[in-house]
């Protein structure tokens, strides 16, 4: 897995245009969400620029797992996937490789929306908080780059922008990142918790808030893991089928 | 296993029917996409260490075959077995290599990082520079694969399928995308990695390279298998060769009395007569009935061929 993992990593960093687009689209998103959020009244130092950090830091992270996803549809389109079907690499490790790949491009994006919520905010945490913070939120990243990976192996070009277009936005409106969850109706509430956008979230809120991660947050994002992980895995399996 | 197979074994395999030590075997296997019938009960073994070449027109089921040897499509029906072990199996152990259809590369990778990582996945391959050698690739190891043309592409495929050593070479189309040269190299690595005692599986659509490259072809269409044998036993089952000629208004009574001629067509002014020996033909048409106006000597069409094996085998299953 090792080998396949450094192979992936290696293309990654050999196309610039994509780093740039995967790094720098969350990050231009980023700039300017904090310039509307700025005049919407984050006083320095607050507890709500602590809580729109987390909001910011989740979206750009979630924004970057799903980024690998062309890849994956164009390494399936021209026939690589099916090649390395006939390899003995199993398909459990090709999964885990792709997952990690992802979160290589994760961890400068969240790191980036903390420095820059020092810069701005003056945000303040000390060091355990912050350690706790961008660790969680790298890791709480795993069900949506296994998404991301998932959607790659079963969807094809054209609908792939559309299912991720659906999750990412459908994900962040429900999940309290622009308005908290509570201003929803009950239903809504009670599906916006069942949901990961929410619980990765909270993650982070918790910590910033001097709180542990709770068991209910770390279950529910364990158990998409598991589901969007099953599905990318039988999703590869499937590749080559046709013709 | 169903009692239908098991009756069909003996007039259809060639070879051992032995599960445990045929490099392949298909023992009634059927693929249907909704209404068509891609594969139709095909039953097909290959001893180790044989060369084999599956020889079809398009879509006559070569490549669901290597797909489903490969385990990459399930069968409906039947089942396959390599060396004794599933498909899933076989490939997870490392004993297949395959070198398939229109495969891309994947993009910002250099040759020998590619190479060095298939082989990598396997439990013993080869030394990287052997494989590079191998497969014409020492001079483009450093070269990114999407700066690669579609020959030297293919070369790299070519190593991809041979660089861990495998016990069956699985190639479809191998040189489709090749130029004279590639496939000159291709066949005469071929022969070598044949004489290790490698079984060898390749498909393509031309009756002359399944002919010089292996001494067993096996012909599929229509989803099953319609002749196994030699080049030079295929060839003489379809008519090797069309004799053509202007009648001139000469009459066409008698042509198919000739030697060799299997068939006769006429098409306006002119004649073509299929024969399994075209010399005999041409020699006593001329003694006959003079030089013939415009003759032409060419191999037998395969399309024909599939046709002619096609209509024999429906035939043949009346019986």
């Amino acid at each position: 897995m090792v080998t396949y993992l450094r192979l992936e990593v290696l293309r990654v960093l050999r196309a610039p245009r994509f780093l740039l687009l995967a790094v720098l689209m969350p990050v231009a998103f980023y700039l300017i969400f904090t310039s509307l959020g700025t005049s919407s009244g984050n006083s320095e130092g607050s507890a709500a620029a602590l809580t729109f950090m987390v909001s910011m830091a989740c979206y750009v992270a979630i924004f970057a797992a799903f980024s690998l996803v062309n890849g994956t549809i164009e390494d399936r389109t021209i026939g690589w996937v099916r090649q390395l079907r006939t390899t003995p690499l199993p398909s459990v490790q090709v999964v885990a490789a792709k997952l990690l790949t992802s979160m290589v491009v994760v961890l400068p994006t969240i790191v980036f929306v903390c420095l820059a919520a020092v810069a701005d905010y003056g945000v303040q945490l000390d060091a355990g908080q912050w350690a706790a913070l961008i660790i969680l939120l790298w890791v709480g990243i795993m069900p949506f780059a296994l998404l991301g990976t998932a959607i790659g192996y079963l969807c094809t070009a054209q609908s792939a922008s559309m299912v991720t277009m659906a999750v990412v936005l459908g994900g962040v409106l429900l999940g309290g990142f622009w308005f908290p969850v509570s201003l929803l109706p009950e239903t809504l509430q009670n599906v916006a918790h069942a949901l990961p956008f929410n619980r990765y979230a909270d993650l982070g809120w918790q910590v910033v808030a001097g709180h542990a991660p709770t068991t209910a947050d770390a279950t529910i994002l364990l158990a998409w893991g598991v589901a969007f992980a099953a599905l990318a895995v039988l999703g590869y399996r499937r590749v080559g089928r046709s013709a | 296993m169903n009692k239908r197979t098991l009756e069909k074994e003996p007039v259809k395999l060639r070879g051992q029917i032995d599960r445990t030590t045929n490099a392949v075997s298909f023992v009634g296997v059927s693929k249907n996409y909704g209404e068509v019938k891609a594969m139709d009960s095909l039953d097909l073994s290959i001893e180790r260490g044989e060369t084999v070449a599956l020889l079809g027109p398009n879509g006559a089921g070569k490549s669901t075959t290597i797909s489903m040897l490969l385990g990459l499509l399930p069968t409906d029906e039947g089942e396959v077995r390599l060396f004794g072990e599933s498909p899933h199996e076989a490939v997870a152990a490392g004993r297949v290599g395959a070198m398939l259809q229109e495969a891309g590369l994947p993009s910002n990778v250099k040759v020998r990082e590619l190479v060095s990582f298939v082989r990598g996945l396997y439990p013993e391959p080869l030394p990287v520079e052997e494989i590079l050698t191998t497969a014409g690739l020492a001079d483009l190891a450093d070269r990114r694969s999407n700066k690669l043309s579609g020959g030297q592409t293919a070369r790299v495929r070519f190593a991809l399928a041979l660089a861990g050593d495998p016990d069956l070479l699985v190639l479809d189309e191998p040189t489709a995308a090749m130029d004279v040269e590639s496939r000159r190299a291709f066949w005469k690595s071929m022969r070598f990695h044949a004489a290790t005692g490698r079984t060898i599986l390749f498909s393509t659509h031309y009756l002359e390279e399944a002919d010089a490259n292996t001494d067993r072809i096996v012909v599929v269409a229509g989803g099953r298998v319609i002749a196994d044998g030699s080049g030079a036993e295929i060839k003489s089952t379809v008519g090797g060769r069309t004799v053509s000629f202007d009648l001139a208004g000469n009459p066409s009574e008698g042509l198919d009395l000739l030697p060799g001629v299997v068939s006769v067509e006429l098409h306006g002014d002119r004649a073509s007569l299929r024969s399994a020996d075209s010399d005999a033909t041409v020699v006593t048409l001329i003694g006959e009935r003079g030089t013939p106006r415009n003759l032409e000597v060419n191999g037998a069409g395969l399309e024909e061929a599939f046709l002619a094996l096609t209509t024999n085998n429906s035939t043949r299953e009346e019986n």
